[in-house]
């Protein structure tokens, strides 16, 4: 079978996504670029014998990089020797910007690389009275260019039927469009030999980006970077004149191919008026993520329940069927209480995404980096960790990841170490059961009382992410220079397939990456609850029948006892006992010490760890998780989940750095473990004096 | 003149670049020397600037549109 490597290259908000998705369906597999953590994105499909392999390159806009997303992208294509360096470009350009979009163009013909120039959102271009004469603009640019819409999925044969004509033998580069300077002539003859290329453009772009290329090996980096030193090379001075002398060839060629009858951009600018206004823009922000909020937690109360009760009717009906042994044990009360305990957040998980996909696709992401740019500097940050701090809504992983846009390292650096605080999905199951600790069902004018408690936790979120980074600021001193200048994308609907895709992505992702974690543990928990050191589980039975007997109990007075003690008696109770006397003045006994340092691993355990706990005891009461813990009495016979308990919990929760997923990504992203180590450090420092502040004040 | 100063809702058109880093950007987002620009509104944190352009909009920072020279459109 013939096989080909197709690159999607194009500038952000370009669509290239938008055509990758409708190229390759659900075939694809997210991953990351070798040697770095930014997105990959590869799909593959197949036209009769030849196989397909699509590689979404990340958004750039010229091949002077200046983020770690786009310098990926001019890494692979300067890189002949890379598993991923393309037999064909298809460059993206956006049809109704088309001039800015062509420097990038140019400059990949220019490294002779074959490319299929495809002019994307013509509908939108048609309806906004513009018309290109394609004929015209491939033969001045030397490409051969197709219009599509990926969104409608017009074009989409013309570009299959084109890669699978196409034929990487008979390809013939032309010679790169560059006027090098007498100087730049000098140098380019003095570079180390495995530095040049047969392409006078990319053999100058290794010139430029020596210090960072990591296809050039450090002898020739360090004689590079002698040569440059000794010429007193201006590398900006260069490129600046690079990108000016392309603009003056392709806009008279763009001026004669493309013809505006109407006037661009209407309704986004009479949208913009509302959204973006000084004062209401930031208004109307609030209320989105108000309603965001809202939504998630109405429309997930139906799935929910609906996953719930499927799996307590599973482990009643299994039960009977496995009889008593620990294998039937670790099946219920281990495994199909984890999956459980994974499914249950996939309705939540996929609402978020759903909206927070639909926002962005629609281009209202970037006016919330216009609108808080000003007050993110203040403390700290970027207009663009408000994209990081939203996202971390969701999960802070995602979040940190996305960090690599704000290019300032000191605010990435504040981006990541506080992206944690915020709130994320993994911590709504157990505000779900602890709220209600808190706060009663019902309404309070018309909105749902316990969906306001979580904005109310998730405010307090933001604003503790938001002083802790201004405490960083105060601290973390740096000389780099910070900037904005974001490209503000015209609104559009959002495609459904791309919503959808990035849905289901979110979710395959949780359900294996954090499911895995999450089922291991319900296991080992499973295990350390129901065993103990040599004898001590019989012994405990024998003393809680004996209790029991003497007390006169009927059955499942005895039954409850016997399942507490011996819980008590377990490596799981000998651990929260240990750490009992710490907690103590949180208001938490050795029941709740277990689940803490479970979620040491994850938040959401908690959740599947007090579920493992209070049914490990009596194994056939079905009862659910909440009325199990309101029945839970402390000593003195008051309920152990009042409200300063319930509250103090919550409180831990919210600031507590409990995911080892996230610290490893902040190692994996500041690749110091000095950085984990910290955020590790100061938010469970802010947990602990939260948490006890609350407890001793409510209780 | 430079473009942070310029009045909001007036055009003007961009005669170069004070800074090299600035225009390197912003010239690869499509805002070019000769091009029009006007700043629509600026922002209720910290004055940033939504700037539409021949190419499209853009947020802009007070101090990176400081590096903008601009001059009055001719008639």
């Amino acid at each position: 079978m013939r096989q080909i490597k197709v690159a999607l290259v194009g500038n952000p908000n370009s669509g290239k996504t938008t055509l990758f998705n409708a190229l390759t369906g659900l075939q694809q597999r997210v991953g990351n670029f070798p040697g770095v953590t930014v997105e990959k994105k590869e799909g593959r499909f197949q036209i009769g014998d030849l196989a397909v392999t699509v590689i979404d390159y990340p958004g750039c806009y010229s091949m002077f990089p200046n983020s770690d997303d786009e310098r990926v992208a001019v890494r692979h294509l300067l890189d002949r020797d890379s598993p991923i360096y393309p037999d064909l470009v298809i460059y993206v350009a956006d049809a109704t910007y088309l001039s800015r979009h062509l420097l990038l163009a140019t400059q990949v013909r220019d490294l002779g690389l074959p490319v299929l120039l495809v002019l994307n959102q013509s509908d939108l271009a048609e309806d906004k009275g513009i018309k290109i004469d394609t004929n015209r603009l491939g033969k001045g640019l030397g490409l051969p260019v197709k219009s599509i819409s990926a969104k409608h999925g017009d074009g989409l044969e013309e570009i299959k039927s084109y890669i699978a004509n196409f034929d990487p033998a008979s390809f013939t580069s032309t010679p790169p469009q560059i006027a090098l300077s007498a100087d730049d002539q000098s140098l380019m003859e003095a570079m180390p030999d495995a530095t040049r290329s047969d392409n006078t453009y990319a053999q100058w772009l290794q010139l430029h980006h020596h210090n960072w290329l990591p296809h050039i090996a450090q002898v020739d980096r360090a004689a590079l970077s002698d040569l440059v030193a000794q010429n007193n090379f201006s590398a900006l001075t260069g490129q600046v004149e690079d990108t000016m002398q392309r603009y003056r060839t392709f806009e008279p060629l763009v001026a004669e191919s493309v013809r505006q009858t109407g006037s661009a951009n209407k309704l986004s600018d009479k949208v913009d008026r509302w959204l973006t206004h000084r004062w209401l823009g930031p208004l109307i922000f609030f209320a989105l993520m108000f309603l965001v909020f809202q939504a998630i937690f109405s429309w997930s109360s139906v799935p929910m329940d609906a996953i719930e009760g499927f799996f307590a009717n599973a482990s009643a009906w299994l039960r009977p069927k496995l009889g008593e042994s620990w294998m039937a044990d670790l099946l219920i009360d281990g495994v199909v209480a984890g999956i459980g305990g994974v499914v249950i957040f996939v309705p939540q998980i996929a609402i978020l995404f759903f909206l927070l996909s639909i926002l962005e696709e629609a281009g209202y992401m970037a006016r919330a980096v216009y609108l808080f740019d000003g007050l993110m500097r203040k403390v700290g940050l970027s207009g663009r960790s408000v994209v990081a701090l939203v996202s971390s809504g969701a999960c802070a992983i995602p979040a940190i990841m996305s960090t690599r846009t704000i290019k300032h390292s000191k605010e990435r650096l504040i981006t990541i170490l506080i992206s944690p605080l915020i709130s994320c999905s993994a911590r709504i199951p157990v505000y779900v059961i602890l709220v209600a600790f808190v706060v009663s069902p019902g309404k309070l004018w018309g909105w749902d009382k316990q969906g306001l408690a979580f904005m109310g936790l998730y405010l307090l979120s933001i604003v503790a992410a938001l002083v802790a980074s201004w405490v960083f600021k105060l601290i973390f001193k740096s000389e780099e220079r910070s900037s904005l200048m974001l490209e503000i994308p015209s609104y559009k609907w959002p495609s459904p397939t791309s919503v959808l895709i990035q849905v289901w992505s979110k979710v395959k992702g949780f359900v294996i990456e954090a499911g895995k974690v999450i089922m291991v543990i319900s296991i080992v928990l499973w295990a350390l609850a129901s065993f103990g050191p040599g004898d001590s589980m019989a012994q405990a039975e024998e003393v809680a029948v004996a209790t029991a007997v003497d007390a006169n109990m009927d059955a499942s007075a005895t039954a409850d006892l016997v399942a507490s003690r011996k819980l008590e008696a377990s490596y799981a109770g000998r651990l929260g006992k240990f750490i009992e006397p710490v907690i103590k003045p949180l208001g938490y006994d050795w029941k709740i010490g277990i689940a803490l340092l479970t979620s040491f691993a994850a938040r959401e355990v908690f959740v599947g760890t007090m579920a493992t706990i209070y049914s490990v005891g009596s194994s056939d009461d079905e009862a659910t998780l909440r009325q199990k813990m309101r029945a839970e009495v402390k000593p003195n016979g008051r309920p152990r989940f009042d409200r300063a308990t319930a509250m103090s919990l919550l409180v831990f929760y919210l600031f507590a750095m409990q995911c080892m997923s996230t610290l490893a990504v902040t190692y994996k992203e500041t690749k110091s473990w000095k950085w984990p180590a910290l955020q590790f450090a100061y938010m469970t420092a802010l947990a602990y004096l939260g948490a006890l502040l609350v407890y001793q004040l409510l209780s | 003149m430079n473009l942070s100063k310029w009045p909001i809702g007036a055009s003007a058109v961009v005669t170069g670049y004070t800074d090299e880093y600035v225009g390197l950007r912003l010239s690869a987002m499509g805002v070019l020397p000769g091009h029009t620009v006007a700043i629509q509104r600026k922002a209720f944190f910290g004055g940033t600037l939504f700037v539409s352009h021949e190419n499209g909009v853009a947020a802009i920072r007070p101090d990176e549109a400081a590096c903008i020279t601009v001059q009055k459109p001719k008639a």
